[in-house]
């Protein structure tokens, strides 16, 4: 599908504030007013982004009634309230100057209700064939926690804060393998959405191969609908999928224990992270399934994995 | 009630009346939701109802199916629950699913939703179409009762397409499904589609190449 620019923001960015949210309270001393003030600005243009991917925007203020079925409802109460609770801990921590344990605290959950729910948005699509079932949630939601953290120990070793995050680079480093064993499945997982689309339940025509000689107009995909787009070529794809797992694991982690000599390599590791997560949101749109294209596309012909004497898994 | 569309697969010719007589149809008189800016420059601008052409299988065991696609009414419509402001609905009455266009936000969650690809964004309202199967005839009571259906069941020179209720054991829909073993598309995803299709019947017994030869001899 074509990548929504909104979305991508959206989701990243929360994420990532959602991270640094998790990360700050779960640190012994408060975070510095200055990182604060970050981590809503990243927030904020995160939900502003988000309006963008309204088309009418006097029709926003009916969204919050399907709060009982739909997801998008919950995304935006949720997201809205970890956003408020930024913005009242930045005004605590500029005003009042202490801020009491329990706003980091309340703020982290808020983060990871909203970055759960933000996730269900996607995972809960029977028709995206490569978003739907519970992966789309670990992978997302890994992707924001790892991305946050990192972000805010580059940021605590730059200004050399009391308690800078890389003691705890053991645990930084485990997540973000984890990260990539999450993405390595879902790599899997969009491969299999890709190729059991089949054309057989969507025409009632038992035998392919399928091919495709008018879609109703003249050129796939219609231009109004985002869902389906060109397929990527098979090299390209690999091309993008080795520069995912470049920026995202391998890079930052080995940027992590050279921060153990070096503790402004941090800061490298969290670039590299943080483009690792946009090159990651953008394929997880760009590459993704939509059920639709079994009327888009050619479909080849799979020879038998039996008799061409391949293993079956 | 659930009203809907059957298509016999062995009537329709592909001929894209249906396709055209909605998009007529839905662009003209008081309603007119189908944009249409510039029809004759840009012809992938939104259709309701589109013919798909898939060829199928391998030569000389090839198959060519016209397959008219728009939205399925589904029972399950998991375009329904997904939207936030409730524009998405199906009506109880009839089984309906429509848009409100005054409450509809366009944030197009509703067209990944839909395991069909029928719905379609209007870029200039910035709101979701799709097909309402003509619910402005249907329900019209100035119109004879003949004329109270869809535009592209009307239209259609083969008679492939019959409207009515799928809920009525009785309807002439419901016997189609029945006897003629009526399949919705993709019914792995769960929707539970109320447009149906009557399959293809059997085709001939399969030929293979070795006997290709025979087969020409013999026939001609």
């Amino acid at each position: 599908m074509r990548p929504p620019w909104p979305l991508l923001l959206l989701t990243l960015l929360q994420g990532m504030a959602g991270g640094m949210a998790v990360t700050a309270a779960l640190l012994p001393s408060p975070l510095p007013t200055a990182v604060v003030d970050g981590m809503l600005g990243i927030a904020l243009i995160g939900a502003v982004a988000s309006i963008f991917h309204m088309h009418r925007l006097q029709a926003a203020l009916y969204v919050l009634r399907r709060l009982s079925t739909s997801w998008l409802s919950r995304e935006v109460l949720t997201t809205g309230l970890f956003v408020a609770a930024i913005a009242v801990w930045t005004l605590i921590a500029n005003i009042v100057g202490h801020t009491p344990e329990v706003v980091p605290s309340l703020t982290a959950l808020l983060g990871v209700t909203a970055m759960f729910v933000t996730a269900m948005v996607y995972a809960s699509i029977p028709a995206m064939r490569s978003w739907h079932g519970p992966l789309t949630v670990v992978a997302m939601m890994s992707t924001g926690l790892v991305s946050g953290a990192m972000v805010l120990d580059a940021v605590l070793t730059s200004i050399r804060a009391p308690v800078p995050l890389h003691t705890l680079g053991g645990i930084l480093v485990g997540s973000s393998l984890c990260l990539t064993g999450f993405k390595a499945l879902q790599a899997r997982h969009f491969r299999t959405a890709r190729d059991g689309n089949h054309a057989e339940t969507g025409t009632g025509l038992p035998f392919g191969p399928y091919r495709l000689q008018d879609t109703g107009t003249t050129r796939p995909p219609y231009r109004t609908q985002t869902q389906v787009s060109a397929p990527m070529a098979p090299a390209t794809r690999q091309i993008l999928y080795l520069g995912q797992w470049l920026f995202l694991s391998l890079i930052p982690a080995g940027s992590f224990f050279w921060a153990l000599s070096a503790p402004r390599a941090a800061l490298f590791g969290a670039a590299a992270m943080v483009a690792g997560s946009f090159f990651e949101r953008w394929l997880f749109f760009a590459d993704a399934t939509h059920s639709s294209r079994v009327w888009f596309d050619d479909q080849p012909k799979k020879v038998s994995r039996v008799a061409a004497g391949r293993s079956s898994t | 009630m659930q009203l809907t569309i059957i298509t016999d697969l062995n009537k329709c010719v592909g001929c894209k009346s249906c396709q055209v007589s909605c998009k007529e149809h839905n662009t003209t008189g008081v309603m007119g939701p189908v944009p249409d800016m510039d029809p004759y420059r840009d012809p992938d601008g939104m259709w309701w109802n589109r013919i798909v052409t898939m060829e199928s299988g391998e030569y000389p065991n090839t198959s060519v199916l016209y397959l008219p696609k728009a939205c399925m009414h589904c029972y399950d419509a998991p375009c329904v629950p997904v939207c936030p402001t409730g524009s998405s609905f199906k009506r109880e009455d009839n089984g309906v699913v429509l848009v409100d266009y005054d409450t509809c936000v366009g944030c197009q969650l509703c067209l990944w939703a839909c395991p069909y690809g029928v719905r379609e964004f209007d870029e200039n309202a910035g709101v979701v179409k799709k097909c309402t199967m003509c619910i402005d005839r249907i329900e019209d009571e100035t119109l004879l009762p003949e004329q109270r259906q869809p535009a592209c069941v009307q239209s259609c020179p083969t008679h492939a397409r019959t409207f009515g209720d799928l809920d009525d054991p009785e309807s002439e829909v419901s016997r189609l499904v029945a006897e003629r073993q009526g399949f919705g598309l993709l019914p792995e995803l769960g929707a539970r589609p109320a447009v149906h299709y009557l399959p293809r019947r059997p085709s001939p017994s399969p030929v293979v190449p070795e006997t290709l030869s025979d087969l020409l001899e013999e026939r001609y």
